[in-house]
């Protein structure tokens, strides 16, 4: 099921109580996750993610996405529980420019003496409602046997 | 360049074969590394999108370019993963990439097809400022998408024996430079303070400073002017600076133990890099004779490995003119041969804690080298691929010389994967 709504994920991204978690693999197949600090939906539908740290291990595996030209995961939670899928591309880094710059600018002022390494560009592929309930109608739904007998029992 | 060099250019392997040949090395650095070796000719399409009030232009650089001339193009390129593709405007017979505008995207084209979107450099705030003594800053300290260089001279005193690097065009580069630009052909170091000070005006520009010169043998030691000069540069720099340290890289002659103490100690200097040009001693001797007078290939690895004492390890490295072990008359007649002998003494290098990185030999018109061509695409990535090994193999970090810091080494592009 895809996640249509621009505004409404719009919303839940730039909400500072949504933890979101990028997921990624290294050049051998390692995975690795982290909590995105800073990520937002742009105007356009790209997800803009400020990579602070030249050193992290998350700012490596999305370098080979982009260079290898694989897709990212995104698990965003709110704290009602909804889950939202992400799956993107990595179509740019930026790591100069009048952008660039600007973003250093605002990283600063949020955050004190902080670095900024790279602004990523995340193009969405797709976005799928992850959350609990959601997800257990859709197997419900599309496989009837996964489940445990009992629950169809007469009471 | 003649058309027999281009038509052979022509048989070897295109990018797409190279690409599908290596898929552990990223396209981007293949296709960088074509750019780097044919060079780049912009279309009036392409030159009519760069604002000089946005983009870098060409400015006062070390070396000369394939074209000879010294008009306003773009300084250079950028990939959209963050790659700087430093690139050599050529003429449109030597066969370069064309760096156009398409459907509202600059490209580079290779016979019509697009290959990669592009983006010019942005030019830094402090370009269009002048020092209090009237030099245009532009002219003292230049830059790259994340460095500041500060090329105190151009001269190289190997010339003055008439035994300058058989690839270099320094010297009559300098005239041209010179007497077309106005530029200074000795900086002073208020200036290039008041420079560095202006340029760090502009947050999140710059995050490192290279100084590079060519060599100066004078001195009651040889090469103790030039230590001298660069000490009094970076002691005027670091007042800019609170800490005593800030990132910074010299790249220069390979100094006698003493010569380095005093760099570390005297100043902010973090990092050290002596290219040894070519790693062959007979090559060496033939192509860097200067150097072979004045030091020795020896000697010259010998001053590398002891500097790693002093700057620690992970911040010595040196750099080769990646190809030209294969010039000829004396040069490796085989590729494999000089990339195994290459890797072999790399090798030693990276075991005693050097790093080694290759550019790409960009053949310069006004050099003794002008007539002769630059190894195949193949080539270079393998070298990539091979130096890139022993950094792993040794666990030798090289930040200080990465693809922001410089941008200048294939090899240390792939860097970000670890
Ligand atoms: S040392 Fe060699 S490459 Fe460097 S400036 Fe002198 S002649 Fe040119």
């Amino acid at each position: 099921m895809s996640f249509s709504c621009h505004e409404g994920l719009k919303k839940i991204l730039n909400s500072p109580d949504t933890v979101t978690v990028l997921a990624t693999i290294n050049g051998d197949g390692t995975p690795h996750a982290a909590v995105l600090e800073s990520l937002r939906l742009t105007d356009d539908g790209t997800l803009e993610y400020l990579e602070l740290l030249e050193s992290a291990r998350s700012y490596r595996n999305l370098t080979a996405s982009l260079w290898f030209n694989k897709t990212v995961s995104l698990l965003v939670a709110t704290p009602d529980g909804g889950r939202y899928q992400i799956t993107g591309k990595l179509v740019k880094i930026s790591i100069c420019g009048a952008y660039f710059e600007e973003c250093y600018i605002r990283v600063r002022e949020k955050l004190g003496d902080m670095d900024l390494a790279a602004v990523c560009f995340i193009k969405i592929l797709d976005v799928v409602d992850d959350t609990l309930a959601v997800r257990f109608a859709r197997q419900e739904a599309e496989r009837p046997f996964y489940k445990h007998l009992d629950r169809l029992a007469r009471t | 360049m003649s058309r027999n060099i281009v038509a052979a250019q022509k048989r070897e392997p295109d990018l797409g074969e190279i690409i599908a040949r290596y898929p552990d090395v990223p396209p981007l650095i293949i296709t960088k590394i074509d750019v780097q070796r044919r060079g780049v000719h912009y279309t009036e399409r392409a030159l009519a999108v760069m604002d000089a009030a946005r983009h870098q232009q060409r400015s006062a650089a070390l070396f000369g370019s394939r074209d000879a001339k010294l008009t306003p193009l773009p300084e250079s390129l950028l990939f959209r993963d963050g790659t700087t593709v430093l690139t050599d405007p050529t003429p449109v017979e030597e066969n370069p990439y064309h760096v156009d505008f398409l459907d509202g995207l600059l490209v580079i084209t290779d016979g019509g097809r697009v290959v990669e979107e592009v983006e010019y450099w942005p030019v830094p705030d402090f370009f269009d400022k002048q020092t209090s003594s009237g030099t245009p800053m532009k002219f003292v300290v230049t830059a790259r998408p994340q460095r500041l260089n500060v090329m105190p001279s151009s001269y190289c005193h190997f010339w003055t024996n008439d035994k300058g690097c058989k690839y270099c065009d320094i010297v009559n580069y300098l005239k041209h430079e010179k007497s077309e630009l106005k530029v200074p052909a000795k900086l002073s170091p208020d200036d290039v303070k008041e420079t560095i000070a202006e340029a760090l005006k502009q947050p999140g520009r710059f995050s490192t400073i290279c100084l590079t010169a060519g060599s100066d043998t004078r001195g009651t030691v040889p090469f103790d002017e030039e230590v001298e000069g660069y000490i009094r540069l970076l002691q005027a720099i670091g007042e800019n600076f609170s800490t005593k340290k800030f990132p910074s890289q010299l790249i220069a002659t390979a100094f006698t133990e003493k010569q380095l103490a005093r760099l570390y100690e005297e100043t902010g200097l973090m990092s050290y890099t002596a290219d040894i040009e070519v790693l062959n001693e007979k090559l060496f001797n033939w192509i860097c004779p200067g150097k072979a007078e004045w030091v020795g290939y020896k000697e010259w690895q010998q001053r590398l490995i002891r500097a790693v004492a002093i700057f620690g390890r992970g911040n010595v490295n040196t750099g080769i003119v990646g190809g030209v072990e294969l010039a000829r008359p004396h040069g490796f007649t085989s590729e494999d041969d000089a990339l195994q002998h290459t890797l072999e003494e790399a090798e030693y290098l990276a075991s005693n804690g050097v790093s080694t990185v290759s550019m790409v030999w960009v053949v310069r018109p006004k050099s003794y080298f002008n007539d002769q061509k630059n190894a195949s695409l193949d080539y270079y990535v393998r070298l990539a691929r091979g130096l890139q090994a022993l950094r792993l193999k040794y666990d030798l970090a090289m930040d200080f010389d990465d693809y922001r810091r410089c941008g200048n080494h294939p090899d240390s592009d792939l860097l970000r994967l670890v």
